[in-house]
């Protein structure tokens, strides 16, 4: 942007100023790193679905659940739109989104009895929406047992 | 009511309107980081290390640009513009490749949980456009008045 007339001289003035913003934003951004009571740790944002999170819930294959005897019985949440869930879903899965979440969730806890687990799911392997559903379960039910299908929906499909 | 007081509000309103933006966009990210840091692992982009560094600095430098916007002199207002512009053209760059690749996440950009959709792109442009229409007139107007 030459607004001063003279080719780059904006510039060039703009980025000691900038420079400075920067360095001066270091600071809490430490800060926040030290003290912040929600601080990701050093290990956290390694990828969507495995984050360092405190509350993160661990990922399973379809193959480990269906190995494990005690997932027979788990209630399946389904976090993709209504119109994928409407063209097929994880039988008695039940659906879950953030964005419904105060509407959707007296249904899920209508079907969750809490020694049974919960696994999550949405599209595939590049969403994440299975992650934060479960993460959000995990935090507000207090409960250990819920965990993401790895995949998602197109891992479950033969 | 003068051109140049004319041009004088616009470019006020604009600055303050920009950085208004910068701090509602800021806050969700400074109360939940870690919500936050996920939020930026979704769009796999960056490095472990580099996701932890954004999540953690990003919403300050925001801020920080917000306040200079708001209180420094037009000279050096000049490098919160510089940094305005080039934090609206990440988050287009960044919007507009996850909705590309078609994924599944969610923005992240203002505290929301919507999956990105193709009207989060076409805002991503607006504001970068108007954040480059603000820092040209705030400047232009910086510039009058020092000729008056």
């Amino acid at each position: 942007m030459h607004v001063s007339g003279k080719p780059d001289s904006w510039f060039a003035t703009a980025l000691r100023p900038a420079a400075l913003l920067l360095a001066l934003a270091l600071l809490p951004a430490l800060a926040t790193a030290l003290w912040h009571p929600k601080r990701p740790p050093p290990q956290a944002a390694q990828t969507a679905n495995s984050v360092g999170h405190p509350n993160q819930s661990p990922q399973l294959t379809l193959a480990e659940i269906r190995q494990e005897p005690r997932f027979s019985q788990a209630l399946w949440i389904d976090a993709r739109p209504p119109e994928a869930y409407a063209l097929g879903h994880v039988p008695g899965a039940v659906r879950l989104s953030e964005a419904e979440w105060e509407t959707s969730l007296p249904s899920v806890l209508d079907r969750w009895q809490p020694e049974i687990p919960i696994i999550v799911y949405c599209s595939s392997t590049q969403c994440g929406t299975a992650q934060s559903v479960a993460d959000r379960l995990r935090r507000e039910l207090g409960y250990d047992h819920v965990y993401v299908l790895h995949g998602g929906w197109e891992a479950w499909l033969p | 009511m003068n051109k140049a007081r004319l041009v004088f509000l616009a470019a006020t309103s604009g600055r303050v309107l920009i950085a208004s933006l910068l701090v509602i966009a800021a806050t969700p990210k400074l109360l939940d980081p870690a919500s936050f840091a996920l939020s930026v692992a979704n769009y796999r982009l960056t490095s472990p290390l580099g996701n932890y560094v954004i999540a953690l600095w990003l919403p300050w430098v925001e801020c920080a640009v917000a306040l200079a916007l708001l209180v420094s002199p037009p000279m050096a207002r000049r490098g919160a513009w510089l940094l305005g512009i080039g934090l609206s053209g990440v988050f287009l760059i960044a919007v507009a490749t996850a909705w590309a690749r078609g994924l599944d996440i969610a923005c992240g950009c203002f505290g929301g949980v919507e999956k990105i959709s193709l009207g989060d792109v076409l805002l991503r442009f607006a504001l970068l456009a108007g954040t480059i229409g603000a820092a040209w007139s705030d400047q232009a107007s910086a510039r009058t008045s020092a000729r008056a």
